[in-house]
């Protein structure tokens, strides 16, 4: 009687575990075909896999609702990017985003020269070049992990962060990003203007759309300029802030 | 190992509600998953992982072993099989009149009363939709075991809650 009982009980769970690995996409196609055969004879097989499928739906429902993220957690991991970048892993960490993000490196030198250019000055397809307002911007606003400040009708821009370079100047990491593509530069401070030193197409944030293969040789240039022109962590919140309140001073 | 590269904490923030759910399923209490994910993400970020690491696996594995250190700790292996009654929040928001808020309230009352490593495999399939392979890969145990502790589960919920033919 009892070995009656357990035969039926291992009956049941096998029976249940073919229920879930047809569920679950785990059964070959030779399986599958075979219990949608026994589905069609069995209706209360049916009802027990139509049974299991509302219980998963009802699960998904339950656990969706209760997927917040607790604010610390996500400071957590805003903070340690920046406290990693203030420890120079930044440049790691930089050099491994752009590992996939196949940074192409183009222009160095572009100087502002809002007679010249005007402002939002941008070759199609071509790398920002330094506009007044995308100036304006370096010279004005604080460095931030998400969000985007808007320089012109098509642009947006965000600095990263802000580091001093060997010569005595300051420098800043910055992206720039329009809906045809995405870069990442960096600018220094020379003489009251801000001059691109670096910059490259920053395809990591252009991959949900697209996917650009990456390029070893070009990816690492602006993380290298970084590496080799910053004599010191990038500067932290508050740091930053007196010396964009101080004018750079 | 080092540091986290941008990527990866990139890919770890994408990661984190389906990390939130792991941890519900381990604990069956919000306010314990919370606590575990926080301490996911800090062992992460000071451990780091090996470049190569797929970072949802890496993350859920740490998250896994945490969870154990912290049930081996209190010595309590199984204490939410034995808790429901007292600390299933998950049952707490659900409370309402209407027929799928009831079945809402069955499905987690029942996740409640399994033993945690079945909950774990449950949630990693039925929810975040990993094979079989994956999820004994994160828990590190056959993919047999998967499979049988995912139809217990499925057993288990299928007794508790109340279907009747016709429902949708």
């Amino acid at each position: 009687m009892v070995d009656n009982i357990h035969d039926l009980n291992m009956q049941q769970l096998k029976q249940d575990q073919n229920l879930s690995a047809y569920i679950d996409g785990e059964l070959s196609e030779r399986e599958q075909a075979q219990l949608q055969q026994e589905l069609a004879s069995h209706p209360g097989l049916a009802m027990r896999l139509a049974e299991f499928q509302r219980n998963d739906a009802l699960l998904k429902t339950l656990l969706h609702s209760k997927s917040d993220i607790p604010t610390s957690v996500t400071t957590t991991l805003t903070n340690s990017r920046n406290a990693a970048n203030k420890s120079r892993p930044w440049f790691k960490g930089l050099q491994g985003g752009l590992a996939i993000a196949a940074t192409l490196t183009l222009a160095i030198g572009l100087t502002w020269n809002s007679d010249k250019l005007g402002f939002n000055s941008v070759k199609k397809n071509g790398p920002p070049v330094m506009s007044h307002s995308l100036a304006q911007a370096l010279e004005h606003n604080p460095s931030r992990a998400e969000g985007w400040d808007s320089i012109s009708n098509t642009q947006k821009m965000r600095a990263l962060l802000t580091f001093p370079a060997a010569d005595g100047t300051w420098c800043r990491e910055f992206l720039v990003a329009s809906d045809a593509s995405h870069w990442r530069g960096v600018a220094c401070r020379h003489d009251n203007s801000w001059v691109t030193e670096v910059i490259g197409r920053e395809v990591f944030l252009e991959q949900e759309t697209n996917y650009r293969p990456a390029s070893a040789q070009d990816m690492n240039k602006v993380a290298r300029f970084i590496d080799q022109a910053a004599t010191d962590v990038a500067l932290g919140r508050d740091e930053e802030t007196a010396l964009l309140t101080k004018g750079w001073q | 190992m080092t540091a986290l590269n941008y990527s990866q904490r990139q890919g770890l923030m994408t990661e984190l509600a389906a990390l939130k759910r792991f941890c519900l399923s381990l604990t069956n209490e919000p306010a314990d998953a919370d606590d575990l994910l926080q301490l996911t993400v800090e062992r992460i970020l000071a451990r780091g992982m090996p470049e190569d690491a797929h970072v949802a696996k890496w993350a859920y594995r740490v998250c896994r072993n945490l969870w154990i250190d912290e049930l081996r700790s209190r010595e309590v292996r199984y204490r939410f099989s034995q808790t429901e009654s007292a600390s299933n929040d998950l049952t707490a928001s659900h409370q309402s009149a209407g027929e799928d808020e009831v079945r809402l309230s069955q499905v987690a009352s029942a996740m409640g009363k399994l033993p945690h490593d079945q909950r774990a495999a449950l949630v990693l399939v039925a929810v975040e939709g990993r094979s079989y392979a994956e999820a004994a890969d994160i828990l590190d145990v056959p993919v047999g075991t998967i499979m049988s502790r995912i139809a217990r589960a499925r057993r288990s919920l299928a007794e508790t809650v109340e279907w009747t033919p016709g429902d949708e």
